[in-house]
């Protein structure tokens, strides 16, 4: 297996506030990862970190064993895709053209879209069943729907890791459990490496094969789930009484 | 294949535009006339069917100032297109972004040492508004850049701003210059009329640049998703910024240098190409520049026959005064007609 990420006594401060103090973390290429942690934790700040999108930080943070800072933008976009908590939904683009949008990276600034580039799209709108949205505008859709749309320009990026942060805020239920159904389903079958923030410690209990708990801008605990969502180490990070309890397939969940 | 009709549907219009705008004035051409005089100076082999007056007034009088009008009015519209891609803001123009305000100043400057130090400084008019504006945008930049980052919000407070000071500057010089001061009103009012020496040159270079701009649309429409967004799907966002800025910028500063300010172009075409063709830069990008040029030349049109239709006089009216009179209206109608479609 494969070192996608290795990150070295990560430091980030803003405003002289530290809000993330000395982390280090290795990924491994095809893991199902979930950052955990209260608000304020420093959670979304390390994706932006991860993802290239914050870059003054101290230490060290590589992809594929080269510092990321190195990395060109449209070849880190063909490595990394990130799919951020709220995107941009107000505009009549239509879900056909958000899509194409995963093909940026691909496309040389004084080439038009090739065949390959709108094959790439409509298989990954295929795939995630949006393609008889196809030629709707985004501004109409669900919000599952629109998740849908984002995830799939995601998959149009063609990056081996895909980010998400909080992908299942504000859905219904029955789209919570699909949308991480699908990741699960990337995970497994394409091998893409995929990294997520959630609030939701039973999703991250049920389908991430490894649980990173972060508090104050540091890895408080992290393993497999069984290992990490125990109520010792849940009072330590929520401050908060949580009972743990196991299914049938020994999985931890906890009880409200 | 739709836009393709819409493309070719704009260019007639820009035809249309230049025809009208041509024929109609103190003296009518008849419109076919006019068109058998384009055609027969283009073409040697077209036998021309016209007076010399005739073909004097459209080759040797209108032509040079519609073409002013088209390049100035697909300038104003390309660059509020842009800033407002850029900043996320729909009231990004060259107006609030202080670009306007600091030309003028410019150009108060070089009318009030014509009247101080000589004569010789009204030839600089057009380079003393050409510094304010490239300057202005500068200063405004860079007064909204904290920490290295621009903020999108400060940028606009910025704007308005240094458009503040420079209004109050370009005050200052009138009431110095007293009864002397109707240049500079005529300049902040803006118009289409005059001879600009280096019209061919300035024009070409403002096309080269709108050409850059073209090839920027997948970057634009990826912005417009969000800063983050666009970063992780490879724009280099700094670089698309300072480069389009630049070039913008550069535009505007051009035309106002030309033109003195005016007013609404820069809102009113981009927004309602939004409205019409929806937010993707590919077809906003060549339909802003195709519909400010032909909006200008017609309001200019308007503004050189309008007075001596109404009260038989040779004056002129300020062409600002007409694109904001005709525009505005238009652009209400438009926001409620497109509400649901409207992207701000």
């Amino acid at each position: 297996m494969k070192e996608a990420y290795g990150v070295k006594n990560l430091k980030f401060s803003y405003n002289g506030t530290n809000i993330i103090n000395d982390i280090s973390l290795n990924i491994m290429e095809g893991e199902f990862l979930s950052l955990l942690g209260p608000n304020g934790a420093g959670k979304t700040t390390l994706i932006r970190i991860l993802t290239g999108v914050i870059k003054d930080i101290e230490g060290e943070v590589l992809l594929y064993s080269k510092p990321i800072h190195h990395y060109r933008r449209r070849e880190f976009a063909k490595t990394v895709s990130f799919l951020p908590q709220n995107p941009e939904v107000n505009l009549p683009f239509q879900v056909r053209d958000v899509v194409m949008m995963g093909r940026f990276p691909y496309i040389k600034r004084f080439e038009m879209e090739r065949p390959r580039d709108i094959e790439v799209a409509e298989y990954a709108m295929k795939l995630l069943s949006i393609d008889h949205l196809a030629k709707r505008h985004l501004k109409e859709l669900s919000g599952g729907e629109v998740k849908r749309v984002f995830i799939a320009q995601a998959i149009a990026q063609e990056s081996k890791i895909l980010f998400l942060d909080e992908p299942t805020a504000n859905l219904d239920i029955n789209y919570q459990i699909e949308i991480f159904k699908i990741l699960k389903d990337f995970n497994r079958r394409l091998n893409k490496t995929i990294i997520l923030v959630t609030h939701d410690i039973n999703h991250a209990a049920r389908f991430a094969k490894r649980i990173v708990l972060l508090k104050d801008g540091m890895v408080v605990k992290s393993g497999e789930p069984e290992d990490v969502i125990t109520e010792g180490n849940l009072r330590l990070v929520f401050n908060t009484e949580l009972k743990v309890e196991y299914d049938s397939k020994n999985k931890p969940y906890i009880l409200i | 294949m739709r836009k393709y009709i819409n493309v070719l549907i704009l260019i007639i219009i820009v035809f249309v535009s230049v025809v009208l705008s041509s024929s109609i004035g103190a003296v009518n051409v008849p419109f076919n006339k006019t068109i058998n005089i384009f055609l027969s100076t283009i073409f040697k082999n077209i036998n021309g069917n016209y007076t010399d007056v005739q073909r004097n007034i459209i080759i040797g009088i209108r032509l040079p100032r519609v073409f002013l009008g088209m390049i100035v009015g697909a300038s104003l519209s390309i660059s509020g297109l842009v800033f407002q891609a850029l900043l996320k803001n729909p009231l990004a123009d060259p107006y609030t972004l202080g670009i306007s305000a600091g030309a003028s100043f410019g150009a108060g400057i070089a009318i009030f040492l014509s009247y101080v130090i000589g004569a010789t400084f009204r030839a600089f008019l057009p380079i003393f508004a050409f510094f304010g504006g490239v300057s202005t945008i500068f200063l405004v930049y860079f007064l909204a850049r904290v920490k290295g980052r621009v903020q999108v919000l400060t940028i606009i407070l910025a704007g308005v701003v240094v458009s503040y000071i420079f209004s109050s500057g370009v005050v200052l010089i009138m009431s110095l210059l007293g009864d002397k001061s109707h240049e500079i009103i005529f300049w902040l009012m803006g118009s289409l009329a005059g001879y600009h020496s280096h019209l061919i040159p300035l024009s070409l270079a403002i096309i080269i640049f709108m050409l850059v701009i073209l090839f920027f649309y997948r970057d634009l429409d990826l912005m417009s998703l969000g800063d983050d967004q666009a970063k992780s799907l490879g724009v280099n966002t700094d670089f698309v910024r300072i480069v389009l800025f630049s070039i913008t910028s550069l535009i505007t500063s051009i035309s106002v240098s030309l033109t003195g300010t005016i007013g609404f172009v820069g809102l009113i075409v981009p927004h309602s190409m939004r409205l019409i063709f929806g937010p993707k830069h590919k077809i906003l990008i060549p339909s802003s520049i195709l519909v400010g040029a032909s909006f200008l030349p017609l309001s200019d049109c308007i503004a050189r026959t309008i007075p001596s239709l109404l009260f038989q006089t040779g004056m002129e009216i300020p062409v600002g005064v007409i694109t904001s009179l005709f525009g505005a209206p238009f652009f209400i109608f438009l926001l409620i007609r497109g509400k649901k479609r409207y992207w701000f």
